[in-house]
């Protein structure tokens, strides 16, 4: 149940896409997340939906272990989709009916904003299920490193993302043991009175707390006793280099674009 | 009273490979024993626990309670969840309420008890483990870690289950802390509750339980009384785990001339044995 949260999870698989340079998947993503809320009309999102579906098969992460992923988040989208679907105004009503006024225009957008969240998901989940926390943030620190110039603590940042993203898994084990304990001793998770399902979330949400701010101090007093020092200038043993993966990787960005540019163009 | 037949369990693991963790696993669990589980780290002690418990379904098999079949997992599980409890490793990490006293009666609140009932399943546990009335009133989060995991035994005694399973519940207890716990688990048994011991204390399972699971690489080595599963030291090092250290000391005596019978894993039996072969001796 609980493990079917995918989000800022690695996924180890012996795919061109795992070993690409961190620096060129952080870049993309980037990019594939400004292409998405720029683009407009039917056919550009075919095409989104298309090199989405490409690099998902390239990365060789199978698709029921990213449609799970987005579980947690179909809410979001319904709820999105409907606030979108009956606040739109518009000329063409297809449905009225006291208050509700369902418009042409209103399931374009319901159907348009539904599709940049799941796909905004997908595309942030590739990056993390391709890339191991340590690597992601080696990648996101040389990235940020000239905002350093300019007194931005990236090296502090960069340590936070880092952590937190370690501790993702850490942090859905326990609550799943947590869960299970609690199941054990008779807590009803599945009742279907909203009131009682939310208070059946405190035996799980307090253990979780407590357990994630000791796991927080004795890293703290880990990282104290070593005398770390986040500002130290240091060295990485990790070294990155671009490759041939990467030109691909900025050829079909290219491509990607040229393809949206046509599109917007003819039609 | 419940039976595991063929029953498999795989973790889908995020990588592209599943980790099968058990292996067509068959075992029966009776009314009123003592039943250690032992096994190597990741043999599947804590999986097979869960089942148990109707806390994850299996993959494969038939889970039997009282004498019924489900073959629908879900409704399995429900029967499962009424009849046993579980400790789990560190439990302590699981308290949630204001005061040690609340959060010992969630269990029996849960099962729709009045405040009268409650009461009595609260105190019965807490004496059942040893933990004092004068610490109700405290924040469960004030405590020692040893008081802690009482409070979480305790926690799970009190929904009175018919089957009490521990996944190592000494770990990180001082020996005499480990000795009072054992204690406390076989009154329990004598109370009339199943008991299974999750362990690698070899020690811990010869001086307490009737019979012992080994469990090897997700599948059973092993099912037998205690004292013939510690005379097969050929299963035992398949699953890398030794004979007690008495037992040990009573082969090296022997070696060395003596004359004691091999099959005595206890200190108490040892003493006594060594003291009767000395006699015969003189
Ligand atoms: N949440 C999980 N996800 C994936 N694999 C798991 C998970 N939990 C256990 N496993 C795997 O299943 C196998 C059995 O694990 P299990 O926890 O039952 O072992 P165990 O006998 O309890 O070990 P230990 O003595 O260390 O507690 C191991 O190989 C382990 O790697
Ligand atoms: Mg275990």
């Amino acid at each position: 149940m609980i493990r079917d949260i995918t989000i800022g999870q690695y996924y180890d698989a012996p795919s061109p896409i795992h070993k690409m340079d961190p620096r060129t998947k952080i870049l993309w993503t980037l990019f594939y997340m400004i292409t998405l809320f720029v683009v407009e009309g039917f056919w550009s999102y075919v095409v989104i939906v298309a090199s989405t579906a490409l690099i998902i098969a390239l990365s060789k992460i199978p698709v029921k272990f990213m449609l799970r992923g987005l579980k947690p988040i179909i809410l979001l989208v319904v709820i999105t989709a409907a606030l979108n679907l009956f606040m739109t105004q518009g000329e063409n009503v297809i449905f009225s009916k006291g208050i509700f006024t369902i418009t042409l225009e209103g399931v374009y957008m319901a159907a348009k904003m539904a599709v940049r969240i799941i796909l905004l998901i997908i595309g942030t989940s590739i990056l993390t299920l391709t890339t191991t926390p340590t690597v992601l943030t080696g990648g996101l620190e040389i990235l940020l490193s000239p905002l350093k110039k300019i007194g931005v603590p990236i090296s502090v940042f960069v340590m936070m993302v880092g952590i937190a993203l370690r501790f993702i898994p850490t942090l859905l084990d326990e609550t799943d043991k947590i869960i299970k304990a609690q199941t054990s001793r008779g807590a009803d998770f599945e009742n279907k009175n909203p009131v009682k399902r939310i208070k059946a979330m405190i035996p799980i949400l307090i253990p979780l707390f407590v357990s994630a701010f000791r796991r927080a101090d004795d890293l703290a007093v880990a990282m104290e006793c070593r005398c770390y020092n986040a500002d130290a200038d240091r060295s990485s043993y990790r070294r990155f280099a671009f490759g041939k993966r990467d030109f691909y990787a900025l050829m079909y960005a290219v491509i990607f674009v040229i393809i949206l540019v046509v599109i917007k163009v003819v039609l | 009273m419940i039976e595991l037949k063929n029953i498999f369990y795989s973790y889908s693991a995020n990588s592209s490979e599943n980790t099968v963790a058990l292996k067509d696993i068959n075992l029966k669990i009776n009314k009123g024993e003592f039943i250690g589980i032992a096994g190597h780290t990741g043999s599947g002690k804590t999986t097979v626990a869960q089942i148990l418990a109707g806390l994850i379904n299996p993959s494969e098999g038939e889970i039997v309670v009282n004498g019924e079949s489900f073959s629908d997992y879900k409704s399995a599980a429900r029967a499962l969840r009424q009849k046993v409890g579980i400790v789990f490793q560190y439990p302590e990490h699981q308290l949630f309420e204001e005061t040690v006293y609340r959060d010992i009666a969630f269990g029996p609140k849960n099962k729709g008890l009045n405040e009268k009932e409650v009461d009595e399943c609260v105190r019965k546990s807490a004496s059942l483990a040893h933990l004092k009335e004068e610490l109700f009133d405290k924040s469960p989060f004030e405590l020692s870690g040893g008081q802690k995991r009482r409070v979480a035994i305790a926690g799970v005694l009190a929904t009175e289950p018919e089957v009490l399973i521990l996944d190592e519940p000494a770990a990180g207890l001082d020996p005499s802390g480990r000795a009072r716990l054992l204690e406390e688990l076989r009154r329990i048994r004598e109370e009339g509750t199943t008991v299974i011991l999750i362990s690698h204390s070899m020690e811990d399972l010869a001086e307490n339980v009737d019979r012992i699971i080994l469990l090897g690489n997700g599948e059973k080595i092993k099912d037998a009384s205690t004292s013939e599963v510690f005379q097969d030291v050929q299963s035992l090092e398949n699953c890398s785990l030794e004979i007690p250290e008495i037992t040990k000391i009573i082969k090296i005596l022997n070696e060395n001339g003596m004359n004691i019978p091999e099959n005595i894993f206890t200190v108490e039996d040892a003493c006594d044995a060594i003291c009767k072969a000395l006699e015969v001796s003189q």
